[in-house]
């Protein structure tokens, strides 16, 4: 079977590759108590992409040529101002991740709201007007992409309802849905805290490669969006960064894979949608 | 900053021309963790042998492997251990090996108040000098470093620390009471996460050595290429276990092959960081966020 090309991909193209890298520094032990503020140990583990995770990215990124988007929740870049430039300097895209980090399905309606206006407002100081979002914890509530389209932005990435994009209708605006998976994440084979407890798995990097890599090759049958999501202070490490390194790698010589920012798939599908929109998450339940 | 495969190891410095340093460093916990936890765990032969293996079986064979290979190495030693096994001490000292301080109990300092976490670290500092230790770094057991820990460290005349994670290579650290380097390990680098299994509290999946040490090298080779520390954490009651041990065997000697890495002690690491004046001084104080309650409620 030769899979046809996807209506919103260049000819000749199977498969969108954007690689996501979320820089949530402290906020995610500060969403599990502010408590652990007071622990220099998790501090000191979320501190980590400052000094060598997000430098050590953008080399790896700029030594292949491939155009990333970064997720920053705004307390982060309140707390960690330098992080901007390097990343908007070398063209990759800053993207919305809330401001605090803390799950939209644990807040208020007025709670989310002001986390998520708080964030663009962060986002404008530094002159950035995001084109998409993606809820902390990918848990967006059933609000939540009301709001995203409310707020005129062009995507999110949080729901996980198809492996291609997909429009949905929210105030009376299609918001383009590109679509996450867990099999596409670094969390789960790299992330561990015991205080306060996050994750609980470590995975040598060539194991978690193998995994997305499978995943890749079977995309690459079906067509559809390659969303992988690698944080700053996980895949930041020499290791991880090195085995990712052989991932792009890869992915750039398969010919039908094409890398994209978030921004750039979500104005392909807009402009061409694909074959199989969705009524959207609370429609279908 | 450079992409991985572009080698740019420095000359001079705390690597002394080396392409990246490796540290082995073993926390003898033995059964202090888990009587740390419940006075009662004394009394499940089970529990208590499995972590008696550590200094009873697994150091001995350490000692052996060190000697073949002829590489120097850090045992953390909490002093509840040291006393219950003081012969497993005597032995990595006759051996030449560092012994560094663990605490005493091996209960968690972020949990403590000022006074009980000062009372366990000087007892830990008495009980290891008493067995003839000669002691000059720390590692805060359970990685539970309270904001006041680093200062003790300095205020009692210790040189360095291996608890903190935010780096892959040596810096002095401003403890506020001093200053003391950091030589951070990393959950990469780390068996627990890979080895340890009990039916009791947290256990993860037991995974394959070979697996296990590929991923180590990985993170080694690509440290060859930025001129790194590698701070491997490891357990005798996990790693002393024989396939474990053969393929740490397999890593050191994969090492000593390359002929860029210098296998130290840490505290060799950090006398050579001190010296080194191009390494960065970073404050404790940058690790308090303090956030505000407004954002952060709970």
């Amino acid at each position: 079977m030769e899979p046809a090309t996807p209506s919103w991909l260049p000819e000749g193209k199977t498969t969108a590759f954007a690689l996501t890298i979320p820089v949530d520094c402290e906020t995610v032990v500060l969403a599990e108590g502010r408590r652990f503020a007071q622990h220099p140990l998790p501090m000191s583990h979320q501190v980590y992409e400052i000094q060598r995770g997000v430098p050590r990215l953008l080399g790896m990124l700029d030594a292949l040529g491939i155009k990333a988007t970064f997720f920053v929740p705004g307390w982060t870049l309140e707390r960690h101002p330098q992080l901007v430039e390097p990343i908007v300097g070398a063209g990759h895209e800053l993207a919305h991740h809330s401001y605090s980090h803390r799950p939209p399905t644990d807040m208020s309606e007025s709670e989310e709201r002001a986390d998520f206006e708080r964030a663009l407002e962060v986002m404008a100081a530094f002159g950035v007007t995001p084109a998409g979002h993606r809820a902390a914890y990918w848990s967006a509530s059933s609000r939540t992409l009301d709001i995203v389209a409310e707020y005129g932005l062009r995507y999110d990435t949080s729901l996980m309802g198809d492996d291609s994009p997909y429009l949905v209708r929210r105030r009376d605006r299609d918001v383009v849905e590109l679509p996450c998976h867990w099999i596409l994440d670094d969390f789960d084979h790299y992330a561990f805290l015991p205080q306060p407890r996050i994750g609980r798995n470590v995975e040598a990097p060539q194991t978690a490669v193998g995994i997305w890599r499978a995943e890749l090759d079977g995309l690459r049958r079906y067509g559809g969006l390659y969303q992988l999501t690698c944080h700053a202070f996980l895949s930041g490490r020499a290791g991880r960064t090195l085995a990712l390194r052989g991932l792009l790698e890869y992915a750039l010589s398969c010919g039908d894979v094409e890398f994209m920012t978030c921004g750039e798939a979500a104005r392909r599908a807009l402009a061409a949608p694909p074959a199989r929109p969705r009524a959207g998450v609370t429609e279908t339940q | 900053m450079t992409g991985a495969r572009r080698p740019e190891a420095p000359t001079g410095g705390w690597l002394a021309g080396a392409a990246a340093a490796m540290v082995l460093t073993f926390d003898v916990d033995g059964e202090s963790p888990l009587l740390a936890e419940d006075a009662r765990y004394a009394e499940n032969a089970m529990l208590m042998s499995h972590q008696a293996f550590g200094p009873e079986v697994g150091v001995s064979r350490i000692l052996r492997l060190l000697a073949e290979y002829e590489v120097p190495a850090t045992f953390f030693v909490p002093g509840a251990t040291a006393e219950r096994h003081p012969r497993t001490v005597e032995a990595i000292l006759a051996a030449g090996h560092e012994i560094g301080h663990h605490s005493y109990h091996h209960r968690p300092y972020v949990e403590m108040s000022e006074a009980e976490e000062r009372e366990d670290f000087e007892r830990a500092l008495e009980t290891l000098a008493r067995l003839g230790a000669h002691v000059t770094g720390h590692r805060t057991p359970l990685s539970s470093a309270s904001l006041r820990t680093s200062g003790l460290v300095a205020s009692h005349g210790l040189s360095y620390e291996s608890t903190l994670m935010d780096d892959d290579r040596p810096y002095m650290l401003d403890t506020g009471n001093g200053d003391i380097v950091e030589l951070p390990p990393s959950w990469a680098l780390d068996d627990w996460l890979q080895y340890v299994n009990l039916p009791i509290g947290e256990s993860y999946r037991v995974k394959s050595p070979a697996e296990v040490v590929a991923g180590w090298r990985l993170e080694l080779d690509a440290l060859r290429a930025e001129g790194g520390l590698v701070v491997l954490t490891l357990h005798p009651f996990a790693t002393g276990r024989a396939s474990r041990l053969r393929a740490l065997a397999g890593l050191i000697e994969y090492a000593l092959d390359a002929g860029d890495v210098a296998v130290l002690s840490a505290a060799e690491v950090a006398r050579r960081a001190r010296a080194d004046e191009s390494l960065p001084r970073r404050s404790l104080d940058r690790l308090d966020p303090r956030p505000d309650p407004a954002v952060y409620p709970s």
